[in-house]
Parts: C-alpha cells; structure tokens; sequence
C-alpha cells in the first residue's frame, strides 16, 4: 500500500503521522527510509520518538548530502543501529531506484517494511515532474510487490496544485495534513 | 530499395494517421491518444526493424524473429531510418552500416516520435551503460538467445510507452470537462491495469531502466 502525505511547511504534525504510519498498528519491525535535505539521524530520530520506539531493523538511503545544511551535517554521526548508505547527487532516480529495490529486496517480502521518503519536493527539485512521476510509478510498485507499506511526503505549500493532483493517481491513498482529512482515492 | 514488412503491414494499416509525416498538425490531445492507442498494439503486431550489414545475417534473423513478431528488414542506413517510426518497439541495428551510427539513430528516434528499444548488432561485446544502445547482441546470435531479448526488450518498450500514456493522462484529465474526465478517469484505469500486468515480468532494475532511460546522444 502508498500513502501521499501532503505536510504543510508549517503544522500539520507531520512527524506524528509519519510516526503512525511508520510503525501502523502491528508496530512493523523494519524500515527504509530515504531522506534529503535531512540527515539521517534527523529521521531515525521521527519514529525513535515514536512510543513504539524504533523497529529492529532500519536502513536509511541518504540523498544528496552535500547539499545539507552545516547543521544538519553536524547531527548525521548520530545514527545508532541503522545502515545508513549514502547516494551522490551524481545518482540519477534510476540510480536511486536500484539502491532502495536493493534493500527492499533485503528486507524480504514477507509484507513487514515500512518505506518512507521524505521527499517527493526533494525528488522535484533534483528532476522534472515527468521524470519523478515515473520514478514513483516504479517506486510505489515495487513496494506494493514487496507487500511494504510506505508513504511519501509532498510539501503542498511549494507546488502546483496541478502537480499535487497528477501525483495523487500514483497512491492508494492521500493523507492531507492542511486539512486532516483522510481521502480515498 | 525500399524497406521490407512481412507479413502484410498490418499495424501500419491499422493506424494509417500514426505515420510521421502526417501528424505535424495534431493537437496535444491527438498526440496523446494516438500514443494510448499505440500501447493497445498486442504484442505480436509490434514491429521489430532488423537491420544488418549482412544481408544474409538480416534476413536470417528476421526469420526467426517473424515466428512471433511483425518484421521489417533494412539493408542500409536509410532504409533502416526511414523505418524506424512509431509502429517499431525495438530495433536491431548494426552500428557498423555505413550511416547508421548511434548518433543518427538516437536523432532519428527522438525526431520521429518513437520510443523504442534499440539492441545493437555486433562483433564485440559491449559497455552498455557507455552508449545509446538498451542492449546489444553479439554475432552469431542464437536464435534462442535472439527470440528472448526480443521479448524481453518488447516488455521493456511496452513499459516504456503505456507509463508515459499513464502520465500524459494524469495531466490532461485536470482540465477535463466533466464528460471528458470520465473518459479520462477510464482510460487511466486501463492504462493502471496495463502497467502492472507488464511491471509483473520486469524486476526492479529493469523497470527503473525502461521508465527513466535517457537516450545518451554524446555517444
């Protein structure tokens, strides 16, 4: 199953409800995350907080370091019990797609990972909307394959309305913070 | 000489507005159902252009290939170009000919307003990542070698098209007029069903490849 997550810039909780779905009610044991303007421990820390506390196994794809603020830079040491491997702005979302099908496939298909990429907006910043729908296109069936769970977050605040509605096609279902509404696609 | 196609052309007569030269006044729209009719082309009635410097390696290997797929056979560069239209998924070409260099076929690809798989004919082996070609196959080619690739870069071609008619849907069904979108929100579901049924023969890195490939032009 995808889930869109539209996340405001400001409010919205979306590190709760990121939180939620991460860990969903069976409080799922492993976890891939793709992260890139935030260091990875900056998203082991989202679900750490978690009540739940953090799944057994967390592998972490980190997009675009070089681009990170010092200060989140600073913060990266602190990955504790988690692969954390490092994709170079030269990778293009081809290339990305091979290292998180790479993982998902180590993490077996028995229906138990949660995926998150934080962020679509990232995506779209590093390629253009044709190029990044078609990654997700891949990207969500080859979770769906996997029998995973993942949600993707989409900043609604910076983009087209047109690109948020073309993008919705690619999900199960979207989650709009804006409004805390839980739609159906 | 002009380019050969056995058996009878079917699918150019099926789609005589898919031609290149006719199409230079279509609107956006026209464009996008002309490539979602494309993608209902059953797997079969998609051409494969075989195009050898030997004319006997040509017509070998479209014997072989016409057992399941519609063939058309060239026997120099511009019969080989001239063919490579919309109806062709995946071309084999021999970079060797005589005008016929990875630089003139990705032009001729791009310009032409095909999408397809192009597997180069060689002596050699080759870095695939280094050039414009999706693959390559190495003479002398068995045939059941030949028959697989063909399929497999047919699947790769069908991905290709039916997710870029999936997105040109997406887009076009927001400014839809209510009657218009139901059609649309239709055809999306089609296009949906069509892509996971050819996603469940590809694995990931292949899907990857076939979705997000960049025709390289600086080969």
């Amino acid at each position: 199953m995808n889930v869109l997550l539209l996340a405001p810039s400001v409010g919205g909780h979306e590190d709760d409800v990121c939180g939620e779905l991460l860990h969903g009610p069976s409080d799922r044991e492993r976890a891939l995350l793709v992260t890139c303007m935030e260091s990875p421990a900056e998203r082991l820390a989202v679900w750490t907080d978690h009540e739940d506390g953090r799944p057994e196994d967390a592998t972490v794809i980190d997009v675009e370091a070089d681009a990170r603020s010092t200060a989140a830079a600073a913060a990266a040491g602190d990955a504790p019990n988690a692969v954390v491997e490092s994709v170079g702005a030269e990778v293009d979302l081809a290339g990305l797609g091979d290292v998180i099908d790479r993982h998902l496939a180590e993490f077996g298909a028995d229906g138990d990972t949660a995926v998150c990429v934080h962020s679509v907006s990232d995506l779209l910043q590093r390629a253009d909307e044709a190029a990044v729908f078609k990654f997700l296109e891949v990207l969500t069936s080859t979770v769906e394959r996997a029998g995973a769970v993942g949600h993707y977050h989409l900043n609604p605040d910076v983009h087209d309305p047109e690109t948020i509605r073309t993008f919705e096609v690619l999900f199960d279902s979207v989650v709009d913070l804006r409004t805390a509404n839980v739609a159906d696609e | 000489m002009s380019p050969t196609s056995e058996p009878p052309r079917q699918s150019v007569q099926m789609n005589p507005d898919e031609t290149t030269d006719g199409g230079s006044d279509e609107t956006a729209d026209d464009e996008s159902e002309r490539r979602a009719r494309s993608d209902e082309v059953p797997l079969g009635e998609r051409v494969v252009l075989v195009a050898d410097r030997d004319p006997a390696v040509t017509d070998e290997l479209a014997a072989v290939l016409r057992e399941q797929f519609t063939v058309r056979s060239a026997y120099d560069s511009a019969d080989a170009l001239a063919s490579l239209d919309a109806d062709v998924s995946v071309a084999l070409l021999d970079p060797t000919i005589s005008g016929l260099s990875a630089r003139r076929v990705v032009d001729r690809v791009r310009t032409g307003g095909t999408d397809c798989q192009v597997a180069a004919l060689t002596d050699d082996p080759l870095d695939i990542e280094s050039t414009a070609f999706d693959d390559y196959l190495l003479k002398p080619v068995a045939h059941d070698h030949l028959t697989r690739t063909v399929e497999r870069l047919s699947r790769r071609a069908a991905y290709r098209t039916t997710l870029e008619a999936y997105y040109r849907v997406a887009r076009d069904r927001l400014d839809a007029d209510p009657e218009e979108r139901e059609r649309l929100d239709d055809r999306l579901a089609e296009l949906d069903d069509r892509l996971d049924a050819v996603f469940g023969a590809l694995d990931g890195p292949e899907a990857y490849d076939a979705a997000l490939r960049e025709l390289d032009a600086d080969f």
